[in-house]
């Protein structure tokens, strides 16, 4: 089974160019690749500012194929309370079960005192918190790894494996055992010096569908050196059913 | 025909290799001509463009990696295309000295490391080293996407300055894939090279310049057989016209060398 900890959803949106996305391509897509569930997020607009709307689309998305999505709340640190009511409303009405902060695009760094209300408020709701990772300044693994420092009972997960800040990740992981890496994006050897060095407990596969593809992003891990069936079965979805508490998914 | 315009000769006289062994993994070995031929083979790459990893380093005798770099394209001519390097901080004439020197002995073309070599990409003393490319029509790549050394715009200036030389944006501009695409955009004399590269990069790249000066690379030997595979599988996924594809896999990079 394969568990895609990162997968964006919005039906129309700007990143560089115009996307639109198709709900029933995206199952599509993810049926022919045998990738059973996905966590949901919003993009470009719907990711940045326009969030309310953003993770409207995604809870519509999940509650039409709840056996295939889980979804992830978008929310803007700098809209502040309103921020955090959205939030609740995200998660007590919608079913979201993580909070996603994207540094770049909302504007702000990953370890900002800005943050902390509304990280504090996603933990006391015990969501897992997904920070986009890996572009200067804003979102360089140590400031990760700062926030995540902070809130040691949280669960974080640190996108793109740090990206191309492949020098600092293995530092963050080890002062933070409450932080995960995310695997989309960033190359075989950064991702192998992670997985030899904390074994693939740490990892979990994401596709950054669609800006990355399932055929490339699944290619890389089926030939990560160094793992065992178990450990590529870890990356793969045992990871990221325990770190979502989904034991119940087969 | 695959040509990967972005491969390394990595031996252990490397900062990298030293890195790589410090932070663990199966590329972490020194890779001398007859290892990257079969690395090569594994891949399923027919040819690449060859640069040297040591002569990036001040500490190295960047001259003799130099030398080592067209000793293995002599070695295995229809394998290696051979690159040479230069130091323009140290001594600009001196680099633009090197570069003549390499140019004689079989050298096809120019890499710098802005960031290893320690000199903004946009400086001055570049100036001589690339007057002599301009008279031997060679092509430069840079290593991009670090700043502040590494940036593509840098580049573009250089670029700019140089219309008759083409101007190769290592990596794809990495996280900064947004202005290498830009530089490509201004400047004719500009290509991209794709290790580095995403797959919606790839194809905001095409949508904005075609694939005509786009060249498929890996940064091999790091990452190994497996990384080259992914590497293509980027490549595939982002790339479906058939034409497009065998230009950006080697069409173009035959192209750029005389």
């Amino acid at each position: 089974m394969i568990f895609d900890f990162h997968c964006h959803y919005s039906p129309e949106f700007f990143r560089y160019r115009d996307y639109r996305m198709d709900l029933d391509a995206l199952i599509a897509e993810m049926d022919r690749h045998g990738v059973a569930r996905a966590v949901l997020g919003p993009a470009g607009e719907y990711a940045a500012y326009a969030t309310d709307q953003g993770n409207a689309f995604v809870r519509d998305a999940a509650r039409r194929f709840p056996s295939r999505f889980v979804a992830f709340a978008s929310i803007n640190p700098w809209a502040r309370a309103a921020g955090i009511e959205a939030l609740r409303r995200a998660h007590n009405e919608h079913g979201a079960v993580g909070l996603i902060l994207h540094p770049i695009l909302q504007g702000f760094e990953a370890n900002d005192p800005l943050v902390f209300p509304l990280v504090e408020a996603a933990l006391k709701l015990d969501l897992v918190i997904y920070v986009t990772g890996g572009a200067p300044y804003l979102a360089m693994p140590y400031k990760i790894a700062d926030l995540a420092g902070r809130y040691p009972e949280g669960r974080f997960v640190m996108g793109h494996a740090g990206w191309d800040f492949h020098f600092d990740v293995p530092y963050c992981l080890e002062a933070c055992p409450n932080l995960w890496a995310e695997t989309s994006k960033n190359g075989l050897a950064n991702l192998e010096a992670l997985s030899r060095r904390f074994g693939a407990a740490r990892l979990l596969f994401g596709s950054d569908y669609p800006f990355s593809s399932y055929e490339g992003e699944l290619e890389k891990i089926r030939l990560l050196p160094g793992l065992d069936d178990a450990g590529r079965e870890a990356i793969f979805s045992v990871n990221a059913r325990r770190l979502l508490r989904l034991e119940d998914t087969a | 025909m695959i040509v990967d315009a972005h491969v390394h000769l990595m031996t252990d006289t490397t900062g990298w290799y030293a890195y790589k062994k410090s932070a663990g993994g199966s590329d972490a070995r020194a890779w001398d001509e007859s290892a990257t031929v079969r690395l090569l083979d594994e891949s399923g790459i027919d040819r690449c463009w060859l640069f040297t990893l040591a002569g990036l380093y001040g500490f190295n005798d960047w001259r003799s990696a130099n030398d080592q770099v067209t000793e293995a394209a002599r070695l295995h001519p229809d394998r290696f295309v051979p690159f040479c390097t230069a130091f323009p901080n140290q001594d600009p004439e001196g680099a633009a000295a090197e570069i003549r020197r390499c140019v004689g002995a079989g050298s096809k073309g120019v890499k710098f490391h802005p960031w290893l070599q320690s000199f903004p990409a946009n400086s001055a003393y570049l100036y001589p080293a690339l007057e002599v490319c301009a008279q031997h029509k060679l092509p430069v790549l840079f290593h991009t996407g670090t700043p502040p050394y590494s940036q593509p715009f840098q580049v573009m200036e250089q670029a700019r300055r140089f219309p008759t030389v083409p101007f190769v944006i290592g990596h794809f501009g990495k996280i900064m894939a947004l202005d290498a695409i830009r530089s490509a955009e201004l400047c004719s004399n500009v290509w991209l090279e794709t290790s580095g590269a995403q797959v919606a990069d790839l194809q905001y790249a095409i949508e904005r310049i075609g694939a005509d000066r786009i060249l498929f690379g890996t940064d091999l030997p790091i990452g190994g057989a497996a990384s080259a595979k992914w590497n293509m599988a980027k490549i595939r996924s982002a790339v479906k016209d058939e034409g497009q594809r065998a230009a950006i896999f080697g069409g173009n990079a035959e192209r750029l060398i005389l």
